[in-house]
């Protein structure tokens, strides 16, 4: 049975008890609000004017955020409202949040919310394996400790770990920069991780080709995208993915006559909502697809009919054929593609055989994104969360740079996902910096995680996620990733590194990483001597922690910008302070300043304006953009804002930021002049005052139409004039024959990877599950695994959250094909064996699935029977492999397992048990 | 007046924010739901059928769990049709759970009573608007007198397959996917 220690599944704290918690932070009524008694809140809502609506934010990591208001009433939160501030129209959309944004009341309220610092009982600061009991991690007994000594172990061990084992010894697990950056940084350094994470092969196979890979670059804004006849949506799901507007763009662009054509192993939410015709695939097998198809072009291709913009492909790409090669290249994508080099020509008969898509279907679906539509191809990072996938981009790329749907109104070739969902262009609004950002430099995935490291970028280690387990294992080396990845043409270079504390405030890493039953073994017969999680919940990072730290919400202290990134493009959005800390709860902010105070640091080296101060900061510092990019604050700051807010600590502070920009500058940091400079406290007009942006909590420019001087066409200028606008490559243009990524991916270590695509059959693919490929016999694995990001939550955030669970069972859909074969029905126990683990699920038999793929929804925590070794969580990380290829792709999504009907029947979602602090 | 929903099963996604902005609103435990989106599917694989349907109370111009209720807890509002479910006249007998159609009064284990969708009675009287009805990121949900309802979608329906029409004079509609007409359905959980 599940090894989860506390159950309070359907329980949330009710508002009278919140309202004691909240109101007092003393333990006393702590403890109050903490009894296990918990009863669902009685309904006593009753609509009172006197209430107050607060702005407060959904912060999952959707890669939107959408602005949400909680009715405050005598100091508790009754409700949550979406967008009202103005009437809903598609060229000015209300801001709605989704389900996850809806259910947030019962996530911040909840009785699963960490109360207490607590410790593991056989944990003992000192080091050494008496103190430490490694193998006792994930099964140990909890005891509550204070704050005090919480902080006085942290500062302790922090100080041991660095002097005995230099600042390498000490990872953040966060690839962003969070709190304990900047703690670490100003004791010296530490190593840093870095992952492709949801990006799969996009993140370094897209620039070096000269493409964006996120949306703002990448897409046409939402005006444009309606334009289009066609749209092809390749592997992507905002239905699930990116909730709240996005979907509702993709149903304006129906309602204005697009036809939908989908590609992907599942027929998911998004293509059932848009028609799509469905074109099913199997996992990892696109690129055969895609080369089948400009297999049909070239063949059908005539000077008299032409199939192919050879005007774009001549004048802004390179590498396409022998004609345009760099100087020394010998093969090319065309001639690959007839079979001139190894006598296979890529025909949609070749592809069938793969993809599993029928010889005519594919041809139809070429002629169906044919030179004459306007046509928007768009995808999602999932068919490149797979290995051998890294000239996938490239080629994704070829594929609409031929049919013509590049750089022109209504057609587009690129991703249309996580920020700015199929709204690309630069954002039309900016909020001021968040301090973190402010202080380290901006925090974004894609900057160098070395970043204002005082080591220098050349000692900083940057441990890659599957590496990271691999390295806590006592061989004490780890592949540094930092100069491949930031430096290119500089290998992975291997280096002695003996990991001694881990210490994450962000990532719930043993979660998100894959194969935690290699970390959880490392954890437990390694080195590894302190492990430090600060989370709001129980979280499988915090299960496997040696200290847990309870931190508090963003609506538990004063506010700020949402994100500095994360948001719509028309659209910032701002929260503020709806109650005080929950039990013990704490401002990772505070943990970080308490621990540097114990350092010998003060409170300002570390943040040196409090968080009222930064809220001020995110409120004046944000600009709106003219068409022509001309920049303009944005919030209204009168003298009596500034009195109101007082600024004590920002004028010191900005009196000394000179000399922080020389620093930073010194450390190559890019940013910090754009983020400073402009800053003054100071009196300014702009187009909403800070009244108003604490009533609504968000500013959103109001777009007119594609003809608003805001519309984006990626590549337009490309097309245009490429001699006046080239592409951010060597040559200049897009290459499809890119030395640089090749030479960058291929100098990581692990394979090599081609300047141009080719096909190799992919490791752990679709061909992997068979034994007999010729005569199509299954092998030991016959079934590949996807794991669609899921509306039930979000990565591993509110996985535990009631509401969500009981709206979304968290099944594995299994094709009605497959079940039939095992003797699966709905609700049946499916028990899913990889190389790497096993995890067991109710199943959903389905016809929306390509027969022998699974899909299993991303995010689920971890629940390991000790005594089995079988996951009751239906996680997808722990049957995913942590094998590195190429640029070390995290390929969740090359997930191979054999399946068996298991008899024990699985409770419901709602009904499994959350993982409750043992400490009260 | 009757005021009633309107539902557009073409553009939902079964996203389930209407059925949380629900619970959210009326602080709902887990299993009872005022509004629900429930998911079905037909057809074969490659040619799938697939929707999603959210219902609540249809605030029928017959309510049977208003003519079953022993205890006359449910009254009909003239102003706006809603049924009104009275929790302090209930006794938890479950008469209506049975002579509702569409299975709309939902029995709070805890409270061993029946509550159901007041049309959100409280905010619509203070001349609000129900949770749901704004809170859709699809916009497929409406929330208006059904004779604008009617107007301003023609062609919209009031039962499918998965919400056969109980004769009860429901003030509902829906614009349908062509697939909800599928006899052969299954619910599916996703």
């Amino acid at each position: 049975m599940s090894k989860t220690p506390g159950t309070n599944a359907g329980k949330s704290i009710s508002r009278r008890r919140f309202l004691a918690a909240s109101a007092a932070v003393s333990a006393a009524f702590g403890l109050t609000a903490c009894d296990n008694s918990l009863e669902p809140a009685k309904d006593d809502t009753e609509y009172l004017t006197e209430e107050k609506w607060i702005p407060v934010t959904c912060w999952v990591d959707c890669g939107g955020k959408c602005p949400t208001r909680a009715l405050v009433k005598d100091g508790t939160i009754v409700r949550i409202k979406g967008d009202d501030t103005h009437p809903d129209s598609v060229e000015f959309p209300q801001q709605r949040s989704c389900a996850r944004g809806r259910a947030q009341r019962h996530h911040v309220l909840a009785a699963d919310r960490l109360k207490y610092p607590m410790k593991r009982k056989n944990w003992n600061p000192g080091g050494g394996k008496e103190n430490v009991h490694p193998e006792l991690r994930g099964r140990d007994e909890w005891e509550r400790i204070t704050w005090d000594e919480a902080i006085d172990m942290l500062a302790s061990e922090t100080r041991r770990i660095i002097d005995t084992y230099g600042n390498n010894s000490i990872l953040n697990t966060d690839s962003m920069h969070t709190e304990p950056h900047n703690l670490f940084n100003k004791l010296g350094g530490s190593a840093v991780c870095y992952m492709t994470a949801s990006y799969g092969s996009w993140q370094n196979g897209a620039f070096d080709v000269g493409s964006g890979y996120d949306t703002s670059e990448s897409c046409l804004d939402r005006f444009e995208l309606m334009k289009s006849d066609v749209i092809v949506l390749w592997g992507i799901n905002p239905a699930w993915s990116s909730g709240g507007n996005p979907a509702y763009i993709l149903k304006n662009c129906k309602d204005a006559g697009a036809k939908f054509i989908a590609v992907d192993p599942f027929f998911n939410d998004t293509y059932a909502m848009v028609d799509a015709d469905w074109m099913p695939v199997h996992p990892g097998t696109d690129m055969a697809l895609m080369f089948a198809m400009i297999y049909t072009l070239l063949v059908e291709d005539t000077p008299e009919k032409p199939t192919i913009d050879w005007d774009f492909i001549r004048r802004c790409t390179m590498g396409f054929d022998e004609e345009s090669l760099p100087e020394g290249a010998t093969e090319n994508l065309k001639d690959y593609v007839l079979g001139k080099y190894d006598g296979v020509p890529k025909t949609p008969e070749w592809a069938s055989e793969i993809c599993g898509l029928e010889p005519e279907r594919i041809v139809e679906f070429t002629h169906a994104i044919g030179l004459d539509k306007n046509v928007s191809l768009i995808t999602g990072y999932a068919s490149a969360r797979t290995f051998d996938t890294d000239n996938l981009p490239q080629l994704f790329l070829a594929l609409g740079a031929l049919t013509g749907h590049m750089g022109k109104s209504g057609n587009m070739t690129g991703i249309g996902n996580f920020w700015n969902a199929l709204n690309g262009g630069m954002p039309l609004v900016q909020t001021g910096v968040t301090y973190t950002d402010l202080f380290t430099s901006h925090s974004g995935v894609f900057n160098d995680p070395r970043e204002g490291n005082p080591m220098g970028y050349q000692d900083v280690i940057v441990v890659e996620d599957k590496q990271l387990y691999k390295n806590v294992l006592p061989n004490k080396k780890t592949l540094d990733w930092g100069e491949a990845l930031f430096n290119e043409l500089k290998p992975v270079e291997e280096r002695d590194m003996d990991c001694r504390m881990i210490w994450s405030a962000f990532c719930n890493y043993i979660n998100c990483f894959p194969d935690p039953n290699l970390g959880i073994k490392g954890l437990r017969e390694g080195d590894v001597e302190c492990i430090v999680r600060s989370d709001i919940n129980f979280t499988t990072t915090a299960q496997y922690a040696d200290i847990v730290l309870p931190a508090i919400t963003p609506w538990e202290r004063p506010g700020g910008a949402a994100e500095y990134y994360y948001h719509p493009r028309e659209t910032v959005i701002y929260y503020f302070q709806v109650m005080e800390p929950l039990f013990e709860a704490k401002d990772d902010q505070w943990i970080v300043k308490q621990v540097g105070m114990k350092l010998g640091l003060s409170e300002k080296d570390l943040f040196p304006v409090s968080r009222k101060e930064q809220e001020f900061i995110h409120l004046a510092g944000a600009r709106w953009y003219e068409p022509d990019g001309t920049e303009h604050p944005l919030v209204t700051i009168t003298q009596e804002d500034i009195d109101e807010y007082g600024l004590e600590e920002l004028r010191e502070y900005l009196e000394t930021a000179e000399t922080v920009y020389k620093d930073e500058a010194a450390g190559g940091t890019e940013g910090i002049e754009n983020v400073i400079e402009p800053f003054k406290i100071e009196t300014q007009e702009g187009l909403i005052t800070v009244a108003e942006m604490k009533e609504k909590g968000f500013f959103q420019l109001e777009r007119k139409g594609a003809d608003d001087g805001y519309g984006y066409i990626p590549f337009k200028a490309l097309r245009e004039d490429p001699e006046a606008n080239p592409a951010h490559t060597e040559s200049g243009k897009i290459e499809f024959y890119c030395k640089a990524m090749a030479d960058k991916i291929t100098g990581m270590g692990w394979n090599e990877v081609k300047p141009y695509p080719t096909y190799t059959t992919p490791y752990m693919g679709y061909e992997a599950t068979f034994s007999d490929w010729e005569n199509k016999v299954k092998g030991e694995y016959p079934f590949q695994v996807i794991n669609p990001h899921y509306m039930g939550r979000q990565h591993g955030v509110m996985n535990t959250v009631d509401w969500l669970k009981e709206a979304f069972e968290h099944p594995v859909f299994i094709s009605a094909a497959d079940a039939a074969e095992y003797g699966i029905k709905d609700g049946d126990s499916v028990l899913m064996t990889s190389k790497t683990g096993r995890t067991l699920r109710r199943a959903t038999v389905t016809n929306r699935i390509i027969p022998g793929t699974l899909a299993l929804p991303h995010g689920a925590w971890l629940d390991i029977d000790e005594e089995t070794g079988i996951d009751y969580g239906g996680h997808d990380n722990v049957i995913a492999p942590s094998d590195s290829r190429g640029q070390s792709v995290d390929a969740y999504n090359s997930t191979m397992v054999k399946i068996e009907k298991w008899s024990e029947p699985l409770p419901m979602h709602v009904d499994e048990p959350v993982p409750m602090a043992p400490v009260e | 007046m009757s005021y009633g929903f309107y539902f557009d099963q073409t553009a939902c996604i079964g996203c389930r924010a209407c059925q949380i902005a629900c619970k959210d609103k009326n602080d709902l435990p887990v299993g009872p739901r005022f509004r629900m989106v429930n998911t079905y599917e037909c057809g074969e694989f490659p040619k799938p059928g697939y929707y999603h349907l959210s219902v609540t109370c249809n605030h029928c111009d017959s309510p049977q769990c208003l003519a079953s209720c022993p205890q006359g807890a449910y009254s009909k509002d003239e102003a706006t049709g809603a049924v009104i479910h009275d929790d302090e006249l209930c006794i938890g007998c479950k008469t209506c759970v049975t002579a509702c159609p569409y299975n709309v009064p939902q029995f709070f284990e805890a409270d061993k009573l029946v509550k159901k969708c007041d049309m959100c009675f409280d905010l619509v009287s203070a001349g609000d608007r129900p949770a749901c009805a704004d809170c859709c990121p699809m916009r497929a949900l409406e929330w208006d007198e059904i004779g604008n309802l009617k107007a301003a979608h023609p062609d919209a329906v009031n039962a499918i397959a998965a919400w056969p029409d109980g004769g009860t004079g429901p003030n509902c509609l829906m614009t349908i996917k062509a697939e909800a007409n599928e006899p052969n359905f299954a619910r599916k959980l996703i």
